[in-house]
């Protein structure tokens, strides 16, 4: 049963590309629009990872993240955040909100494809 | 060393000068008195010897018989304050005597009394005490014996002066008397000094007591007790009176102004406060604003890295991967494509909107008419209108001359019409009317003639915590960022163009029914026969 990886990201072409990267791999693909929608798919499917936006509607990035991480169930789900926010502060905030890991936009497949194999394989 | 107060230096002046004015007119009341009392006792001890020589000078000189003579002088004796008699004839014998002293000794010699024939002179016996004697010649002429009488004796009126009574006078009784007199003058003297100075303490004491009462009123000023005054000797009609209420006078004076001061005082502190207050208020405004374009810049770099990381993803994935499909190689270059138009069209958007804030852009004023520019939108828009099955319509019947940037203002139209376009679903409407208004917009309401463009479409509508927010930068509603479309810039642009020429812009919506955006630009009437001019026949103005 191949891996599964959520991406969460509002822009319809980030998200393509994304899942694009990751079907490629040969890893499962979940795709989320929005921070509901994110959280209702970890929860229902418990993905081996997550690559998260911050900047989403209905539920930003980092509260999807705080949930995630402080419920038993679903802490075990790396997440990787993939965000255009580039600050010092920024990545302080998604650090302190239990990120696994910090990505910023723009991002380079080949990398993405590196890291997914490192942890996943 | 004491201080002496002015009350005791008053009364002990005082005193000095009651004190030796009574001892004075006492010392010399007294001499005065003692010569009276003198001058009483000799003329009483002379009138007496007087009478009674005239009354017994014949009895002395016929008879020789010392019986008489003796009882004679025991009469003169009687009389009141008289200590001895002696009666001498001419030739010294004694003749008889009464009370005479041992050793009787001339003290001070003989003074003449009121008449030649009487002689004071003053006398000490033996035992030390003192006398006034008084030596009165007895003759027979200038007494009350008859002439004839005196013929008849011719012996004693051949020698007139048959002998002389010598009378004396105690004087211990008669100094007694006067010292007591004395005694009397000087108490009574000492009580009217002591009475005097007594008053001139009270009059002191109402005098010095309001200076008093000043200095200590003086000493609570310097205090800053500011309100006190000299309750005392303000009814006085003299200088200290003068000065009591010159005194008070000066303390109102003060207090008043102190009072002035302090209300001066206050109102420059309540002026400080404001003036800090305000002070406090810019900077929080400077902070704001200072927030704002952090804020901004961080927008701007995240708006500008969304496409930026679509077409960087998509070119590596384009590179990496040699066997895509061809459907999706050529739909991942249309991707990029797309999305370094987005990224251009926010850069120039950014650009212009910057250049408008900034004061920096030029305007192209001209006169034109509105119709003209409102039709060129909507024609430039009609074929994506038709592509979703919308219906644009355009009401302009009457022409509306302004005087505007043409260029600009048909951004702004094309903004509007295009968001409508871009949210009304299938089957959808737009209509655009121009129409005169007496006001500017609801906002500030400025007064005028106005013309006012109106764009409704009966897409989804806007929720009302949006309203204001959609003319914010970067500001899109969920359904907005979906389309992918927009900057997010439009209405921002467009409302700073409408606020340059004087106009507002605002909108009605209700969620579900439709919005309607609105905007007006002062009417240019055209004075004598103005001609609508087409776009871009004036120069640019900046």
């Amino acid at each position: 049963m191949p891996k599964k990886v959520l991406v969460c990201d509002d822009e319809p072409y980030i998200l393509e590309s994304v899942g694009h990267v990751v079907r490629a791999e040969g890893y499962g693909v979940l795709r989320a629009e929005d921070g509901d929608d994110a959280l209702r798919l970890a929860r229902a499917e418990l993905p081996n990872l997550m690559i998260l936006d911050i900047s989403m509607p209905k539920k930003d990035g980092h509260a999807v993240c705080r949930e995630l991480k402080s419920d038993p169930a679903t802490r075990g789900i790396y997440i990787i955040v993939l965000t255009a926010k580039g600050q010092e502060r920024d990545m302080q905030e998604s650090y302190q909100c239990g990120a696994d890991e910090y990505m910023t936009k723009p991002f380079s497949p080949r990398s993405l494809r590196k890291r997914l194999h490192e942890l996943l394989d | 060393m004491k201080r002496l107060g002015i009350t005791a230096k008053l009364v002990l002046h005082s005193a000095w000068i009651l004190t030796g004015l009574g001892a004075t007119v006492t010392l010399y009341s007294v001499s005065q008195l003692r010569g009276l009392l003198y001058q009483e006792m000799t003329q009483r001890v002379e009138a007496q010897t007087q009478n009674w020589i005239e009354a017994n000078t014949s009895q002395i000189i016929l008879s020789g018989d010392s019986q008489i003579l003796d009882r004679l002088v025991g009469e003169l004796r009687r009389q009141e304050g008289i200590a001895y008699v002696i009666l001498l004839d001419i030739d010294g014998p004694q003749r008889a005597a009464i009370g005479t002293r041992e050793g009787l000794t001339e003290e001070r010699p003989a003074t003449e009394g009121s008449d030649n024939r009487m002689r004071w002179r003053e006398m000490k016996d033996a035992d030390g005490l003192r006398y006034f004697e008084l030596a009165a010649s007895i003759s027979a002429s200038g007494t009350g014996m008859s002439p004839d009488l005196g013929t008849l004796f011719g012996a004693a009126a051949s020698s007139p002066t048959w002998g002389e009574v010598r009378v004396g006078v105690d004087r211990q009784a008669f100094d007694s008397g006067g010292s007591a007199l004395v005694r009397r003058n000087v108490a009574l003297a000492a009580v009217l000094i002591f009475l005097a100075i007594g008053l001139s303490f009270v009059f002191a004491k109402r005098m010095v007591t309001p200076i008093t009462l000043m200095g200590r009123a003086a000493d609570q000023i310097a205090a800053g007790h500011l309100s006190e005054r000299v309750q005392q000797g303000d009814n006085l009609k003299d200088e200290v009176g003068d000065l009591v209420r010159n005194f008070n006078q000066m303390a109102l004076r003060l207090e008043e102004n102190r009072e002035e001061m302090n209300l001066l005082y206050s109102g420059l502190e309540e002026k400080v406060r404001e003036r800090t207050n305000e002070l406090e208020q810019a900077n929080r405004k400077l902070k704001e604003l200072d927030q704002l374009k952090s804020d901004f810049l961080s927008t701007v770099s995240h708006e500008l890295r969304t496409p930026l990381t679509s077409i960087k993803a998509y070119a590596e994935i384009l590179l990496d991967s040699p066997h895509l499909e061809p459907g999706t190689e050529r739909r991942f270059l249309d991707i990029v494509d797309k999305e370094t138009d987005r990224m251009s069209r926010l850069i120039s958007d950014l650009l212009n909107l910057a250049k408008i804030e900034s004061g920096a852009a030029s305007w192209m004023m001209i006169n034109f008419d509105l119709r003209e520019v409102v039709s060129m939108s909507a024609a430039v828009l009609a074929p994506s209108a038709a592509e979703k099955g919308i219906t644009l319509r355009v009401d302009v019947s009457e022409p509306q001359p302004v005087w505007a940037d043409a260029d600009r203002i048909q951004e702004v139209v094309t903004n509007l019409i295009g968001n409508g376009v871009k949210f009304c679903s299938h089957g959808g409407k737009i209509e655009v009317r121009l129409e005169r208004a007496t006001a500017s917009g609801p906002d500030s309401g400025l007064p005028g003639d106005f013309v006012r463009v109106a764009v409704t479409d009966n897409g989804p509508g806007i929720q009302p915590d949006e309203r204001e927010r959609v003319f914010e930068k970067f500001y899109q509603g969920a359904k907005n960022r979906s389309t992918r479309s927009g900057s997010g810039l439009g209405l921002a642009i467009s409302r700073e163009i409408v606020l340059h020429h004087k106009g507002e812009i605002w909108l009605d919506s209700e969620p579900g029914v439709g919005s309607s955006f609105y905007f007006t630009l002062p009417l240019q009437l055209p004075q004598g026969t103005v001609q609508a001019r087409a776009p871009g026949s004036a120069g640019r103005e900046a």
